[in-house]
Formats: structure tokens, sequence, C-alpha cells
């Protein structure tokens, strides 16, 4: 193991594969800046030149470089415009924009930048300590697990919905609702599908995302005439930041640990890992009052937990060729054509390769920080810039990040609508948060039940896994109510 | 004239006819090498980046070129949505037969042809087959544990598992439960392969099918699975020991409207991932193109690059071979359609009728 | 409205299918009724909404017709994508509303190229995109 661990890093410290490495970065942190468009569209657009490469170690550097950095430059739209820059950065634009708008961007850029390199270093470490059982810890979930697990998600809901419960648990619904659009498998049946073609793989998440969270901004935006900064003046908080990331350290190692479980379980932990991590941090820190209005913990949360998740969405790939996600998918495509072998090699034959990914993932991660750590002051100023320069371009690359999902204009008049959804619920006050996790879970939720009922009966609810994931699941709810009351801070009082 | 000099006659007119045919081959396909020279053939793919069809079109895409006179450029087209539908309408309407447009489609646009309705706005018999590409035919994996209750009736029922329950090699298990009393039921809505894998690992499902012949071996390698039976013509090389489903029915294999129901069902699977041209396109370039198929099919490089795609049971082919076939599976009687509904709702899997 | 009419399409599939929306619809209208039920007394009463703590506050607009100008220009965008495709509309767009609100000729030609060199590289030289005809000149053919 130690030599397989030593030979991977001096096949990556090449300066062949450090060239490749921060070109991969570069890349990779010019995509995740733009808002809607993300690793896995970078990624498409690299297969045709890495099918023709011959070195793995090269593929290795490069492919794994883009999509480690993916999330860290993520931060840059989410925090400055509210847009999302990727399906991982949602959650930061609920406390990273409010600091943008007080002039705090240097602040909420930094910290960003300074938890995604704790959590891009912490998920390799993990994913490294994790190499014995890999595999009998992927086998142990099975759909009544997931169940649960999405379970779990959607009772964070409720966390999500600040003092706005009810509202809260509508929107989750709608979004539930939004989810089944498109061909359901388990039953052959097109739901809200109204025979159209278009519609049957159902609505990306990144359009609703897009639609309700980017376009009402940039219509407060234009309709107040003025710049993103309602203060014009950075402050020092570009120093503060990095600083607030180790005075929450425990909080920043807790997320990346959320990052990386939830971000191993196939299928579902891309677009969750963030909101797991930002939900878990309002029911267990103290003084969350402030949340939602501009809570540094609210950047250093999920930023941290989604450079996590990229190393947790490894696992599967590793341990059995499943790819954890979208660009995993795809990443499996370019190892293969160099004939790299996903699956149980990995972690016998191949284990210098697999060791070249685990150090790539962490030097990648460091390289992306110190890049975008240069740029947060210049572009952190945008936030100063007049509303007519800026409000058409957002709007523009929001509608390309619409369009390179399916490149269909069918998803153009989507965005319309999610568009206007997102304003009628901002402006009169409805959570949009819940909305997006019930598209997310909804229809995973849903059919992991099925799955379990038809395949188990009633006997799912006895599994071991099952009970003890059932109990983290109260304790986690229940653990606020608990610290609200030992604490003397009654939510229900503050909900009154 | 005596016979020799009519046979010499006949032997200069035959050679001067052979010459002059030669000619006119090669004008044609100077005419062809000037025509493709500098210009670039669009690929549409009915998928996304990174799936089975786009990683088929990229191979083809990449070696293609070689051996079309002229050598052009290609690119990749992705247009996926509505499980390769659109993708096919769009082709339909506006492919121009200028040899210029090629579409990289699979088996699931035939399967929807055949199923029906008002979206569908495009005849796959009408596109003209460059070639084709197998992947070979699924290998049925069942677990040691459960392979015992298959036979037996009066056992807890083993459980097939599969994404959207019309898979073509769903289909030999339902005729197998039908004529060889196969103990099974079906579970499907898995969202994909990776799940599917993963569930019959964790033993929730006790029987999968997949063609890719390197992950069945490593479930082999693993020791809790065997192979029940494969999904094939002939036996494929690496499985020479395991049966077909053929072989596995024997005399027990049906006729009339339950077989042909039958192979409508299991077809699509051997055309697999196909490549066309519009129709109208010349005959000529159909000719160049197909023939420059069936040369990149016997490339050194192309054929390893599909084997690390597709693994070691692929083969391609030909165009005419795979126009023949698509015509084929698209075509089936009323009976047999309706012994297919029936068959369908006796064992729970969708109906594949015409959707809402 | 949309909560009901879902249920109204759902009950047409077979159980699997619909079971999901039945079940989350019905919630989903009751906590309709409890919400419409708190906002009416909450008025009532001259108290405002919930405060809350996960959201913007609700925007307010001077005017009525801030909201309307932009989503007069999000529409015209949209429609011009539809009229004269994407590669022109965008940069059309980003010139007309920086030059309209205040930007120089310069500033504004170079955001407007800015954003059409942008999708050109992205869309045509990287990705291929096979673009559908624009509007005009289907029209004009």
């Amino acid at each position: 193991m130690l030599e397989a661990a030593i030979e991977g890093l001096q096949s990556i410290l090449t300066p062949h594969s450090l060239a490749m490495m921060s070109l991969g970065v570069f890349i990779g942190s010019l995509v995740g800046f733009l808002p809607g468009i993300g690793g896995p569209t970078t990624l498409a657009i690299m297969l045709p030149f890495v099918m023709v490469m011959k070195d793995p170690v090269t593929v290795i550097a490069l492919l794994v470089g883009i999509d480690a950095v993916g999330n860290t430059a993520s931060a840059f739209p989410s925090i400055l415009i509210s847009v999302p820059g990727g399906a991982g950065s949602q959650a930061t634009i609920l406390d990273g924009y409010p600091m943008a708008k007080r002039g705090e961007a240097a602040r909420a850029l930094s910290a960003s930048f300074m938890a995604s390199l704790v959590g891009g270093i912490v998920g390799p470490l993990i994913l490294l300590a994790s190499l014995p059982i890999l595999r009998p810890l992927v086998l142990a979930f099975g759909s009544p697990e997931f169940f649960v697990l999405t379970l779990w998600g959607l009772a964070m809901v409720g966390v999500l919905s600040g003092n706005a419960p009810v509202k809260g648990l509508i929107a989750g619904i709608l979004g539930v609702f939004i989810a089944t659009v498109g061909l359901d498998m388990k039953s052959g049946i097109e739901r809200f599908a109204f025979g159209e073609p278009y519609l049957w793989e159902g609505i990306s998440l990144i359009l609703v995302a897009l639609g309700i969270f980017g376009v009402p901004e940039c219509i407060d935006l234009a309709s107040r005439k003025s710049s993103i900064a309602e203060r014009h003046e950075l402050g020092s908080g570009f120093k503060q930041g990095i600083l607030d990331v180790f005075r929450n350290l425990w909080l920043t190692v807790r997320s990346s640990a959320i990052g990386i479980w939830v971000g191993f379980l196939p299928g579902l932990g891309s677009s969750v890992a963030d909101w797991f991590a930002y939900a878990h941090t309002i029911q267990t820190e103290k003084n969350t009052e402030n949340f939602g209005k501009g809570d540094v913990r609210g950047v250093i949360a999920p930023e941290a937990s989604n450079n996590a998740k990229e190393a947790g969405s490894y696992i599967p790939t590793l341990a059995f060729g499943i790819p954890g996600g979208t660009s995993t998918a795809l990443i499996l495509v370019a190892f293969t054509a160099v004939g790299i072998n996903p699956g149980p090699e990995m972690l016998t034959t191949q284990l210098n390769f697999t060791f070249a990914i685990i150090w790539t993932l962490a030097i990648a991660n460091i390289i992306a920080v110190a890049f975008c750590m240069a740029f947060v002051k210049p572009i952190a100023r945008c936030c100063f810039l007049p509303f007519y320069t800026i409000v058409p371009l957002i709007l523009v690359f929001v509608f390309i990040g619409a369009f390179a999902a399916n490149f269909n204009y069918y998803d153009l008049l989507l965005l319309m609508v999610f568009s206007a959804l997102g304003f009628i619920m901002r402006r009169h006050g409805w959570p949009r948060a819940p909305l997006l996790l019930g598209v997310v879970l909804g229809t995973k939720m849903e059919l992991y039940l099925w799955l379990s009922y038809t395949r188990y009966g009633l006997e799912w609810l006895l599994r071991p896994g099952v009970v003890i994931l059932f109990i983290l699941l109260l304790a986690s709810v229940l653990y606020p109510v608990w610290q609200g009351r030992r604490g003397g801070v009654s939510r229900v009082a503050e909900a009154v | 004239m005596n016979l020799r000099l009519r046979l010499s006659h006949l032997g200069v007119a035959f050679i001067a006819t052979f010459l002059w045919s030669m000619d006119s081959v090669d004008a044609i396909a100077q005419g062809n090498k000037n025509f493709y020279q500098g210009k670039t053939i669009k690929i549409l793919v009915s998928s996304n980046p990174g799936g089975g069809t786009d990683a088929a079109a990229r191979v083809v895409a990449r070696f293609l070129p070689k051996y079309i006179p002229g050598n052009p450029q290609t690119i990749i087209q992705n247009m996926p949505g509505g499980g390769g539908t659109i993708a096919n309408n769009y082709f339909y309407a506006n492919a121009k037969p200028d040899g210029l447009w090629l579409f990289q489609d699979s088996s699931s646009g035939l399967g929807n042809f055949s199923r029906g309705g008002s979206h569908i706005k495009y005849d796959p018999r009408e596109n003209l087959a460059v070639g084709s590409i197998t992947r070979g035919g699924s290998l049925m994996m069942v677990s040691k544990a459960a392979k015992p209750r298959l036979m037996d009736p009066k056992a807890k029922q083993v459980v097939v598992g599969d994404s959207d329950g019309i898979r073509t090699w769903v289909s030999t298990l339902v005729w197998a439960a039908e004529y060889l009393g196969w103990n099974a039921r079906f579970v499907y809505g898995y969202p994909g392969t990776q799940e599917l894998q993963l569930a019959l690992r964790t033993g929730e499902i006790d029987i999968w099918g997949t063609s890719n012949a390197k992950l069945v071996r490593d479930f082999m390698k693993e020791g809790k699975h065997e192979i029940l039976f494969q999904h094939e013509e002939v036996r494929r090389p690496g499985f020479k020991d395991v049966p077909t489903f053929v072989e596995v029915l024997g005399e027990k294999k049906p006729k009339g409207a339950s077989w042909e129901a039958y192979l409508a069902w299991s077809g699509p699977n051997e055309i697999d991932k196909f490549l066309v041209a519009p129709r109208g396109t010349p005959d000529a370039t159909m000719a160049n193109l197909r023939q420059a198929f069936v040369q990149m099919a016997k490339d050194e490089e192309f054929k390893r690059q599909a084997t690390n795609f597709f693994g070691d049971a692929w083969r391609t082919r030909t165009g005419e071979k795979t126009q023949v076939m698509i015509r084929e599976v698209t075509t089936i009687s009323q009976e047999a359609q309706d012994f297919l509904t029936k068959i369908r709702k006796k064992y729970g899997l969708p109906t594949g009728e015409k959707r809402q | 409205m949309v909560l009901a009419g879902a249920i109204q399409i759902s009950l047409e599939w077979p159980v699997r299918a619909s079971i999901i929306i039945l079940v989350l619809g019905a919630i989903g209208l009751a906590l309709l009724i409890v919400q419409l039920i708190s906002d009416t007394r909450n008025a009532a009463s001259g108290k405002s909404s919930e405060a809350l703590t996960m959201e913007a506050p609700a925007v307010k607009t001077d005017s009525r017709w801030g909201n309307l100008e932009i989503w007069s220009w999000i529409a015209a965008f949209f429609a011009a994508i539809h009229l004269v495709g994407f590669l022109v509309a965008a940069p059309l767009f980003v010139f007309s509303y920086t030059k309209t609100y205040g930007g120089g000729w310069l500033l504004s030609a170079a955001l407007g190229a800015t954003a059409g060199g942008f999708v050109y590289s992205l869309f045509n030289v990287l990705l291929h995109v096979p673009w559908p005809k624009p509007l005009i000149v289907l029209l004009i053919s």
C-alpha cells in the first residue's frame, strides 16, 4: 500500500502532470465561475480531447483536476450575484449573497475558499482512511437504507423553512411534484409530460435552481437600479474570512465529513451535500438568528462539504466502478478509453492510480484555492459595478447555463416559468430552499420506498441499517429542540 | 466469324467494360474524395455525453474518417431526451442527404418507434444504415444462493431486477418463467446500471442481465454468482461453456405468435448501436460510407478501443445487414402484439402499449 | 389550484405512479388551507406575516413598473432568441440594455461582443450545438 501511495504521488508530481493539473484547475475554475455551467458540461467538452490521450496519469491529472475544483470557484456567482454557480453551491447563496450586499463580499469569498481548502483536504484524507472498508461500506446500503437517507434529507425542509414551516412544507411538496414530471420507471407512465418527449427525462435541477434563485435576484437588482453592494467598501474582509474558518474549525471539519459521507451515496450526494451541511449547522450551532441574513458560518459549512463530497463520489467509483455522479460518470468513460479499469482492480493491481486520484484531489484543491484567492479582491469589486453592466451579462449567462444542459429551447421556456415562480415566492416571502430539496429528493424517496416495499414487503423496516439510520435521523431532528430547551432560547418563542 | 475471334472479342469487350467500370468507380471515388476533402461530417447522438451510445459514436467518429476517401473531420452533436425520440425526430425532419449528416442511435429508438404515439415523428426504416456495433448479448447472472429456488415453485420467488422492465433481456426470463416454469418475479424501477449492480451485490435482487463481460467476470471472481445463460445467437468467445437461451429452452421453445412476440421484444438488442444516414443519401456516398465502416472494423486500434469500451464480445454488422434487421424488428403482427401485451401483464411488467 | 390540478390528472394513473401525488397533494392542500387561515387572521389583526430567517426580505419596489420593466426586457430577450437565434440575441440584448440605462457606446459594444463571443466559443466551437433554425430564417424561406 505504501509503495502504491508513493508511486501515485511521484507520478503526479512530475512537471508534466502538475502542468496538466494546473490546466485542469484553470478550466474547472473558469467554468465553476460561470453560473449554471457545471463540471459535467466541461467534462463533456474535454471528452473528445481526452479520448486521444494515451497516458493514464495525464488523464487523471487533467480530469480529476477539473472535477475537484468546480465547487470552489462556483462560490463566486453564488455569493456575488446570487446565481448558483453549480449544483453544489446553492446553499451558499442563502448567507453569501446577503454578505455581499452588506459590502462583505471579500470576507464571504475568502471564507468560502478557505473552507473549500479544508474540505478538499479532509475529504481525500477520509477517503484514504476508508480504503480498506470501501467495498463493505458501499454494500451496506440497499434501497431501504437509501429511503431513510432521503427521508432525512426531506426532514431538513423543516429546518430550512425558518419560521415559516407551513410555507416551507408546501414549497417542498411543490418541489416533489416538479420532480415527478417525466417518465416514471416503475410504472412506465409519463407523469405530467402531456405527450411531450422533451419532458420525459424530467426537469433538470440546475434549471430550477437558476430560475428560482438566479433570475429573481437579477430582477431585484434591475428594479433597484443600483449595484449589488449597497455599501461601496470591501473592508478588511479578506483576512477576516480566513480567520473565520479557523475560528469555526470544528464546524468546517464536521461539514467536510458530512460532505464525504453524503457524497459517497451514488446518485444522491452531489446536489444535497451542501444542504445537509447547512441544515446541520443550523441544528447544532448556537446563535443562529442571523442565518439567512449573512452569517459567515452559512457560507463555511456548505463550501467545506461540497469540496469534500468530490472525494466521496469517488468511493463507489473506486470500489465498484459505479459513478457517484455525472462528472465521475464522464471520468469513467475517459478512464476506460486509456485503459484504467474502474472496479475492484483499483484497489488491487491499479492501486497506484487510485492514489494518484487521491493526491490529485488534494493538490488540485490547494492550487485552486490559491488561484481563486488571488482573484478575490478584483472580482469582489464587481459588486460595485453599476447594474446596467451586471444585469444583462448575468441574464445571458443564466440563459446559457439553462441551454447548456440539453441544448433545447424548451429549457429556456421552463427557465422563464421558474423565474416567475421564484419571483413570486420571493415577493411573498415563501422559502425557496425547501422547493429545491423537494426537487432533488422527492422522487428518489418515492422510488426507494417503492423498491423497498416491492422487494421486502414490510420487513425492510426491521433491517439493522434502517433502524440505525432512523435513530440518527430522529436524533438530528430532536437535538436542536433539546438544545433549545436547555439553552433557554426557544425556537417556538422566536416564531411567534 | 469463328468462335475464337468471338470469344476474344467478348474477352476484350469484357475487359474493356471492366476497366471502364473501374474507371467509373474510380471516378466516383475520386469525385467523392474531392467531395469529402476538407469537409466535416456531423454525427448526431441520441444520448448525453458519457452514455453508451455516445461512447460508440465517439469511437466511430475517431476511426471512420480514416477510411472515407478525403478523410473528413467529424464532430459529435449530442441531443439527448425522450429516450432518443427528440434526436430521431430532429434527424428525420432536418438532416440533409448530402453525406455530411449521420446519426448514431440505439435500439431504444427502434423500441419507441414500435410502441408508437403521437410524439413519434420519424420512421427509422427510411434511414440508410451505415453499420452497427453490437456489444454482445446479455449474460444472465444469478446468485448461487437463490438458484435452487428457481426450479422450486414452493420456494420464495427469485427476484429479477431491472430499470424499466422493458430491457430486451427481460424477455428471456419472462419466457423462461412461462415455458420452463421458473419461479421468478420481477422488480423494476431501479434508476440505472449502477444501482442494479449494487442491488445484485447486496442480494436485493437475485438475477440481473448485462452485456458487460468485464463486469460479469468481476462478479464471477467474487464467487457468489454464476451465469444462467447468454442472450445470444451463438455462444460468445470467453463464455463458450454458457448455454444460449435457445439452448436452454430446448424442446420447450414455443412457436407462432409467442415466438414472434419474443423476437419483437428481444430483437432490437441484436442491433444495439447503429449509424445511419438520412433517406435520399446518394448510392455512391452510401457505398463509400459502408465500405469505410467495414474497413474501420478491421483496424487494430479501433478494435482495441472498442474492446476497452464494449468488452470482448462486440461485433460489427454491415450497413446492408443492419438495414434488414431494422425492418425486421420494427414489424410485428397484431396477434403477436396482443400476446406480448398479455404476457407482460401476467408478470407485472409494463405493457409497452401506447403511452398517454 | 396547481396542486388540485395535479391530483386530478394523477387519478388516471396506476397506483404505483400516482400515490405520491395523491398523498402529498392531500397534505399540501391541507397545509395551504392552514396557511390561508393563518394569513387571513394575521391580516385581520394587523400583524405582518411570519418573520423569516431563511429568506431575504420580500422585495419592495418603489413603483409597480420597476419589475415590469425588467420582465419586459427578459421577455424580449427570450423572444429574440427564437426570432434571430441565441448567437445574435445575446450580444444584441447586452448592448441594448447597457446603452439604454447609461452605458456609453464603447462599453455597451464591448460587453455585447463579450457575450456574443462567449456564446459562440462555447456552443459553436466547443460543443457543436445543433442550433434550431431561427424563426426569421423560416419566415424568409
